[in-house]
């Protein structure tokens, strides 16, 4: 006796046919030289003691500071602890993501923190503590991500007036190490189709010329990466340009009344 | 005069594009007017930029001057002979002393500071109060008035029902007593001008706008009392008939009632709750437009807005401003 409740599908049936998925296009329209343009709001969250909006073409990253604040452990401190969390969310990457931070994050939150907190002036906050919040709103690359959000998290810092030696930009190059070849900034599709297995990226102080932290995957001969290096430092310079117009851009608009 | 030295390197023109902030200056505008949504080349945005703001406006990292013949102040550091700017703000001389000055910055304490704070925490013998700077304050149960103006020390008794004096959340005014190197600082309420605030409404201002002076408790028209705390704290209250400003230690116990901890409020009639809230909106219209806070330009503003009977007309930005205007001439 046949299950009243089930529906049969059709006696003849043909099974679902599938176009193949088109490979990727190469879209980079821009030199290899060149970054992405670069919009920055500093001060969105009212709430935040500093905030700051980065947005570069797909990448979108907003940032909130809080602190210096008591330090919730006990135990004496007498430097500022920094804290950063970075989180992507779940819609920002082509393949959703879950609520949960990853370990990836994880790795991120505490790569942002080593290239961020050479430039704090953590002594001058005793027993405090200083978070960082970065959530990506869009991804597009992980390298280039990573770049902005130290770059946003920096001029977030800077907006919080947290006392810091210099502003922290973020940079990154991919390469391929067989060939001359390179890309500044690249995007997702750059990292996915292009035959390139290595990638530098870079915290910069534009201001003293101190490079805070570089982080180099694939092989690399010395007098290449001192190259790739160069690069990552001006596009980080450029990068600059536009946090410190922001910036005082934000302080003179506040200083006109 | 200060030698403010041309920015460096990395003020150079640049291949990059740059977004920026659609701003409200017409510097800016004029760019929009050739550029499609502010997409302009980095070089013409920072010439353009560095003929229109203030020429006393630096970032971190920026040297400020490299005379060996001045001494840094806050906001500043000392590297290679040279003094850089650790805060992007306004730089500030005072004879050979040179500092940067945030915009918004947190509140630094001093001594005899009259300050409004929010009981963070409960721990033994001491309450954690927050007062906007990087540090909470400690208002220790040896630094209050107990009910009935009992002058002894305090006992366990008096430590067990600590949360019946000051719980989570309540808002007090009261006096820093002690500053500490780390920067936290100790408090005090003991005399009858400080304690449990009630009756009233609370605002947050940057502390920049709050101007010190000798007395920071107000009383305005309307049965409307304010108080200015340096902390950027403000609470707006119905007038209080029975402050006493100072009482003599002897009569202290007549004076301080049991109701100085009551977490009831008075009733309130309708006339003095609208001049409450015009006050507020008065308040957060100055410091809106970083306007500093005195007696004197809160009554001038307040003034000035009885002309709208309606406070929601009140709320409208472009009113807000035609006040603005009328107050500060």
């Amino acid at each position: 006796m046949s299950d009243r409740k089930r529906v049969y599908g059709p006696s003849v049936s043909v099974p679902p046919y599938f176009e193949e998925p088109e490979q990727p296009v190469f879209t980079r329209t821009r030199d290899v030289d060149r970054c992405r343009k670069i919009y920055l709001k500093l001060g969105w969250a009212t709430k935040a003691v500093g905030s700051s909006y980065f947005e570069s073409e797909k990448i979108k990253i907003a940032c909130t500071v809080s602190g210096p604040r008591p330090s919730k452990t006990f135990a004496f401190r007498s430097s500022a602890k920094l804290n950063c969390e970075f989180r992507l969310s779940p819609f920002s990457t082509s393949v959703r993501q879950g609520h949960v931070q990853t370990v990836e994050e994880k790795s991120y939150s505490q790569m942002i923190e080593a290239a961020i907190s050479p430039s704090i002036l953590l002594h001058l906050y005793p027993k405090s503590s200083i978070d960082v919040y970065i959530q990506v709103i869009e991804s597009d690359g992980a390298l280039a991500t990573l770049a902005a959000a130290i770059s946003c998290a920096s001029s977030a810092i800077a907006d919080a007036n947290i006392d810091c030696i210099d502003l922290v930009t973020g940079s990154s190059v991919l390469f391929n190490p067989n060939t001359d070849e390179y890309w500044i900034d690249p995007d997702y599709v750059d990292e996915r189709a292009r035959a390139a297995k290595g990638s530098v990226v870079m915290g910069y102080m534009a201001s003293l010329g101190h490079v805070t932290q570089v982080w180099e995957r694939g092989t690399c001969s010395p007098s290449r990466l001192s190259f790739l290096t160069e690069k990552c430092i001006k596009n980080a310079k450029d990068t600059r340009l536009v946090i410190n117009h922001a910036l005082l851009l934000e302080k003179s608009k506040s200083e006109d009344p | 005069m200060v030698t403010i030295l041309k920015p460096e390197e990395f003020y150079v023109s640049s291949e990059a594009d740059i977004v920026n902030d659609v701003s409200m200056t017409e510097m800016e505008d004029e760019i929009m007017e050739d550029e499609q949504m502010g997409l302009v080349d980095g070089e013409d945005v920072l010439e353009e930029f560095d003929k229109s703001i203030h020429q006393n406006l630096v970032t971190p990292g920026q040297l400020v001057t490299d005379d060996p013949q001045f001494m840094r102040g806050h906001g500043t550091y000392f590297e290679d002979g040279g003094i850089y700017a650790s805060v992007a703000g306004s730089v500030q001389r005072v004879n050979k002393l040179i500092s940067v000055k945030p915009l918004r910055s947190k509140y630094v304490p001093e001594i005899g500071d009259l300050i409004i704070g929010k009981i963070a925490e409960v721990q033994p013998k001491r309450w954690k109060v927050d007062i906007g700077a990087k540090q909470n304050a400690v208002l220790m149960l040896s630094s209050i008035n107990l009910p009935g103006g009992i002058q002894r020390r305090k006992l366990e008794t008096d430590e067990l029902q600590m949360r019946s004096f000051f719980q989570e959340g309540d808002l007090l005014v009261a006096e820093v007593q002690q500053y500490f190197s780390d920067g936290s600082v100790s408090i005090h309420t003991r005399s009858l001008k400080y304690g449990k605030l009630r009756n009233g409404v609370f605002l947050k201002v940057p502390p920049a706008l709050v101007v010190r002076s000798k007395s920071h408790a107000y009383a305005l028209a309307g049965g409307v009392d304010i108080i200015l705390s340096v902390n950027g704290y403000v609470w707006v209250s119905k007038h209080n008939e029975n402050q006493h400003s100072s009482v003599s230690i002897t009569r202290l116990e007549e004076e301080a009632s049991e109701s100085i901890y009551s977490n009831e409020n008075d009733e309130i009639d309708g006339y003095t709750r609208l001049n409450i809230s015009r006050v507020s909106i008065c308040i957060k219209g100055l410091a809106s437009r970083s306007l500093p806070l005195t007696q004197a330009s809160i009554t001038n503003f307040y003034e000035s807005s009885l002309v709208f009977s309606n406070l929601q007309d009140l709320t409208v930005p472009k009113n807000m401003d035609q006040i603005a205007m009328e107050a500060m001439q």
